[in-house]
């Protein structure tokens, strides 16, 4: 099945714009009620504590949970093995006040060939890195729209690219909170080229809706097969990663930028496309050749 | 013919830009992959340290003379009342001014102050800011305050150090409530002589930049020239990374403090005029630990000496003194030589002065004044700043904390970097696939993953001449990069191919290169939006994530204006020839 047949398929041109639209606003606003209720759970580099990441021991996750947590007497230990194909990468998160050196030598003593890596955060730094990091996400959203609004000069066209982007990462941040990734600098970044990649789609959609000669449900066609294309490379790149890397702050970037991927599609290819749809038929009519109107 | 040369042009520096950048990584497959790349710390191995330095900006307002009064009143006992206020000066009616003269004297150091016995006055020269300074300096028992400038205000930076209890409590309440708690201890302290009108809990920037340079020049003094210490988030911490060692020998390189002993001469056994440790009886006086203030190593006009000038705490001076009179040195000074000792060698050593022994008799020295001296040649000069380095290693200007820490393996990252070269090969080959499903044209599929391959070692290859450090979200900066290249020449091939199915179905021909710069138009906005999206990014110095944006902005750079136009024109060459033939 080649992508021509897909796309016909899916049909988006002939669908309800009032589906089209619906469908993603409504699940936006479910990610949001999500988010309220379930929160996000913080990585150690912006919650504060200790992660410490093991190779090279011969013990299973849950068996050196009940030992580690017999140790240092903390039940807030947790113990879980690295997602991916070449397993044998243990992750173990402790509290900021337990100490890194005895955490180190409990593995040196046990298991002479373990290679460790940890890091440590005092809460105070984390919290410091948590409103850097808004202010970073508030800045580069707020950047990226007056770019939008200066490109397009149209404002409902433009709005839509905005509202798209918002939608992405608010999805994204749901599906976060449901499977249990953390938000940690890393994922911040990942939330951050969501960015990039979101209007890199939406940019090139609007721009041959809007601009392009042409009848609209073959230009909404053929922008649906350059902007899948891209979609689908850039997503199998990112499974690659995700299944290959063992290191955390890569499989978290990369979990985080195949959600928002696949959020992404229906975002540009329901949300913004109804959205332009709509709008373009609204002006039809009366209007032509000008399209500053609205 | 101007046009194809032009083309090849584009291909010639594309050439020319990819060979230079193999040339900077320098890349060595011998005894395992080797380049030029810098790596972060979790994939080189080492640990890395992050400081946070203690003290408070702060601005507060109040009336001068209140505080002045209030300041001699509470340290000289005597009972005052305000005369006269001028510009620069207040005058004081001293109750009985005789009897508190003496004391008046003593509690005013910070100004200089004159008597009127007639009219039983005490002038006192001040300007508002010294009041104010010495105000903060008295609550906060002696911290150093100097005024500063900070984001275009002017602030008092109080040199105050937690408690311990504060240090926990850091940890357990939020920033902002935390600040909060430090702004109602100063509110409280100043009990209604001065307001607090703006307070932050950081040191300035160039307190953090002066620790900074002391630690940094301290590790090369120990030899460890190669070791990055530089400050983050607006000048705030300090980060220090240490390739290839353990965290705990880190720390102890970051916090110890050279030993520094001052002794004296009890008993001289050895001839000659040099004190000999081995042999002369020597008694401890002070250790470094009752330094209270190390000032910076200076070259005496009169003398051309080097000298480390210091003051010593109240408590060291006491016990300072004592010690001189306990040996006797106080009658006879010139038997009895000073010997300071660094890590048990000796680096200043001689007589105690009569006119020192003199003011030690008499108690009117408080441990001001002293300074180990040596000679005037290069090497003094390079004994005195390793002095001032351990002295000041021992007194920073501020307090410092360790905020944050991390150490990984070598080996553990030598895993993680071969898992990111497996990665990076097996999604180009990913992208391959699917760009070989859409397209099914070899001409398309090889000259698109060159350039996106082109542009990934160039983006490596400009990160190794900025001497930019790739730390994992720098990596993942090159991968995004990586992505969004890919995207782009997705939309030229797709803007090249639909001009040309225009072409064969109408008459209406649309040109090559205005199908061309369509794509680009589609490409420029949009590199634009990310580049704009990341610049504050870049900016705010949130060390991870400034990596990040950095590699990201240089490689949208080197996509929109090097690999992407050159895989225009090599994809114009190829398909051109083909609808040609077709």
């Amino acid at each position: 099945m080649n992508l021509d047949d897909i796309i016909e398929r899916i049909n988006i041109p002939g669908r309800s714009r009032t589906v089209l639209v619906g469908v993603p606003l409504a699940l936006l606003a479910l990610s949001l009620v999500i988010i309220a209720l379930n929160g996000v759970a913080l990585g150690t580099d912006l919650e504060g504590g200790t992660l410490v990441k093991v190779r090279n021991i011969d013990i299973d996750s849950d068996a050196l949970q009940s030992d580690l947590r017999g140790i240092f007497g903390s039940t807030e230990i947790k113990v879980r093995s690295a997602p991916g194909i070449t397993s044998g990468l243990t992750y173990i998160e402790a509290p900021v006040d337990i100490s890194s050196q005895q955490l180190e030598s409990y593995f040196l003593e046990r298991y002479p060939d373990a290679e460790l890596s940890f890091s440590v955060f005092n809460p105070a730094v984390s919290r410091q890195f948590q409103s850097s990091a808004v202010k970073a996400i508030i800045s580069a959203f707020v950047g990226m729209s007056i770019i939008v609004f200066l490109v397009f000069r149209t404002p409902i066209p433009s709005a839509a690219v905005v509202l798209s982007a918002a939608s992405d990462i608010g999805i994204t941040v749901a599906l976060m909170s449901i499977f249990g990734v953390k938000l940690t600098l890393g994922t911040i970044a990942a939330l951050l080229m969501i960015i990039g990649y979101s209007v890199d789609s939406d940019i090139l959609l609007t721009t041959r809706l809007i601009k392009r000669k042409g009848e609209l449900s073959e230009k909404v066609k053929s922008a649906m097969k350059t902007g899948l294309t891209m979609t689908l490379t850039t997503l199998s790149a990112m499974a690659v990663l995700y299944v290959v890397s063992q290191h955390e702050t890569l499989d978290s970037i990369a979990i985080v930028l195949v959600f928002a991927l696949v959020v992404d599609l229906m975002n540009t290819w329901m949300l913004n496309t109804g959205i332009l749809m709509w709008f373009i038929g609204r002006q039809a009519p009366t209007s032509s050749k000008r399209r500053r109107k609205a | 013919m101007s046009v194809s040369i032009l083309k090849n042009l584009r291909i010639f520096i594309w050439i020319l830009v990819l060979v230079g950048s193999l040339i900077a990584i320098n890349p060595s497959f011998g005894d395992g992959f080797d380049s030029n790349i810098q790596f972060g710390i979790e994939i080189e191995g080492g640990s890395w340290i992050d400081l946070e330095l203690e003290g408070n900006l702060i601005q507060i307002s109040g009336s001068r003379d209140d505080i002045v009064l209030h300041l001699i009143a509470s340290a000289s006992g005597a009972t005052l009342d305000v005369s006269e206020s001028g510009d620069d000066s207040v005058t004081f009616l001293v109750e009985d001014l005789a009897t508190h003269k003496d004391a008046l004297e003593a509690a005013v150091t910070w100004a200089t102050v004159a008597f009127d016995d007639e009219a039983g006055t005490m002038t006192v020269t001040v300007s508002d800011t010294t009041a104010r300074a010495q105000l903060l300096k008295s609550v906060t028992a002696g911290s150093k305050v100097t005024l500063i400038s900070f984001e275009d205000e002017e602030w008092f930076e109080v040199r105050r150090s937690l408690t311990e209890a504060e240090e926990s409590l850091a940890n357990d309440l939020s920033e902002s409530a935390f600040e909060d708690y430090l702004r109602e201890w100063y509110v409280e302290r100043l009990d209604g002589l001065a307001t607090v009108d703006a307070f932050l809990n950081r040191v300035s920037p160039e307190t953090t930049r002066e620790t900074r340079d002391i630690i940094s020049t301290k590790l090369n003094y120990l030899g460890l020239s190669d070791i990055p210490v530089k400050t983050i988030e607006n000048d705030r911490y300090i980060s220090i990374e240490f390739a290839g060692r353990q965290l705990g020998e880190a720390e102890q390189l970051v916090t110890e403090q050279g030993k520094f002993e001052i002794k004296i001469v009890a008993v001289k056994n050895s001839t000659g005029q040099a004190t000999d440790p081995e042999v002369d009886v020597l008694e401890l006086m002070v250790t470094g630990d009752e330094i209270k203030s190390v000032d910076h190593y200076t070259n005496l006009n009169s003398t051309r000496r080097w000298e480390v000038p210091f003051t010593l705490s109240r408590e060291g001076a006491e016990i300072f003194s004592q010690t001189v009179i306990a040996v006797g040195a106080d009658t006879a000074p010139n038997n009895h030589y000073i010997v300071m000792l660094l890590d048990d060698q000796v680096v200043f050593d001689a007589p105690l002065s009569a006119d020192f022994a003199a003011s030690i008799k008499d108690g009117s020295w408080k441990g001001e004044n002293l300074s180990a001296s040596f000679g005037s040649t290069d090497e003094d000069m390079e004994r005195a700043r390793i002095l001032w380095i351990q002295l000041n290693a021992g007194a920073l200007p501020v307090k410092q904390r360790i905020i944050a820490k991390g150490y990984t393996s070598p080996a553990l990252g030598n895993v993680f970097l071969q898992q990111i070269v497996i990665a990076g090969i097996v999604a180009i080959l990913a992208v391959g696939v699917i760009v070989y499903l859409r397209y099914r044209k070899p001409k398309i599929v090889f000259p698109l993953l060159g350039a996106a391959f082109s542009e990934t070692i160039i983006v490596l290859g400009i990160a190794v001449l900025i001497r930019h450090q790739l730390d994992l979200p720098s990596i993942a900066g090159v991968l995004a990069t990586l992505g969004t290249g890919v995207d782009h020449m997705v939309i030229i091939t797709d803007e090249v191919l639909e001009g040309e199915a225009e072409d064969r179905t109408s008459k209406l021909r649309t040109g090559l290169s205005k199908r061309i710069s369509r794509a680009f138009s589609i490409i420029f906005a949009s590199a634009t939006t990310t580049i704009i999206a990341m610049v504050p990014l870049a900016y705010m110095q949130l060390g991870t994530l400034r990596g990040f944006a950095i590699v990201t902005i240089i490689g949208i750079l080197v996509g929109v204006f090097i690999t992407r136009p050159t895989y225009a024109k090599i994809i114009n060459i190829l398909l051109g020839r083909e609808s040609a033939t077709a």
